[in-house]
């Protein structure tokens, strides 16, 4: 098997699963960014309505400059030396 | 999880390699004036080495590396990191760097100073790699004197030093045969962070002067 068809069959087998059991999801979630929020959605691949599953705080939303600013370090090196 | 399962085929940043000399130039003083000053150049063969290029940045015959070292058998004395020595490569709690009874024996002053920091890293300059079947072990020395066996390594990212090598002219097409370990998506997202702001930290005195 070449590897762009290893990478589909991969790639099939992670979105639908393997076994004849398992049934072929019919929706996906996505996170979105909006703001300071996170917003869960989950989009049906039918035509059916966005239904939002989760809406919460994004923690993650320092600026570079203001996450290095922040950040000092443990000065320990000294209590390790033999 | 510390290593991938299935590594890929490229020199990644954080792989482990093996197969590559370490340089270290060594100097008495600046060569500043003439005659030219004595000097060394050290040569080692690590066991293990580590790519410090970014992903996509090995290429033209050059790479970066720094030796896989052993680590230090006082990180023991802790029972915070014994349980765990890749805790170094994150952040942690001011009581969580040192033992309980250093902690304890600090002057207040120098505790609440500390605390002030906040969670931050220790070990600025060091990241750990977790044990591996195919890392040899070796017996670490806490400060009684109790050795310890153990399979972690790490690296210090002041060791970093250059090498050309004619086989590497890019991540996938180098010499594959040497690559040992590939640290997981997660792993290099955390050497990726701590690397950053050991370069990024800015002092004390120029922190003053931005203010």
């Amino acid at each position: 098997m070449d590897r762009k068809a290893e990478e589909s069959s991969y790639s099939r087998a992670i979105s639908q699963g393997t076994g004849s059991q398992d049934l072929a999801k019919e929706y996906k979630i996505a996170v979105i960014p909006f703001g300071k929020y996170e917003i869960t959605l989950r989009l049906p691949l039918e035509t059916e309505s966005v239904e939002i599953l989760e809406v919460k705080i994004n923690k993650d939303f320092l600026s570079y400059e203001q996450k290095k600013a922040s950040k000092g370090f443990h000065d320990v090196e000294d209590f390790y030396k033999k | 999880m510390f290593y991938e399962d299935t590594p890929e085929q490229a020199l990644r940043f954080g792989d482990v390699l093996r197969g590559y000399l370490s340089i270290t130039p060594i100097i008495e003083e600046p060569m500043l004036g003439v005659p030219i000053k004595r000097c060394n150049i050290d040569v080692d063969l690590p066991q293990f080495c580590v790519v410090m290029d970014p992903c996509c940045r090995t290429r033209n015959k050059t790479i970066s590396l720094t030796p896989l070292i052993k680590i230090w058998g006082t990180f023991f004395d802790n029972p915070y990191l014994e349980a765990d020595l890749t805790r170094i490569n994150r952040m942690m709690e001011p009581q969580q760097t040192l033992s309980s009874s250093q902690w304890d024996s600090l002057p207040q002053g120098q505790k609440t100073k500390r605390l002030a920091e906040g969670r931050a890293y220790a070990f600025f300059n060091l990241f750990v790699y977790a044990p591996h079947d195919w890392l040899p072990r070796y017996r670490a020395s806490k400060t009684n004197g109790q050795e310890v066996p153990t399979n972690y390594y790490m690296i210090d990212f002041r060791s970093t030093y250059k090498l050309c090598c004619d086989r590497i002219n890019s991540p996938t097409d180098a010499p594959l045969e040497s690559k040992v370990l590939q640290v997981s998506r997660e792993t290099r997202a955390e050497l990726r962070d701590k690397i950053s702001l050991y370069y990024a930290k800015v002092p004390a005195e120029d922190r003053i002067l931005e203010d």
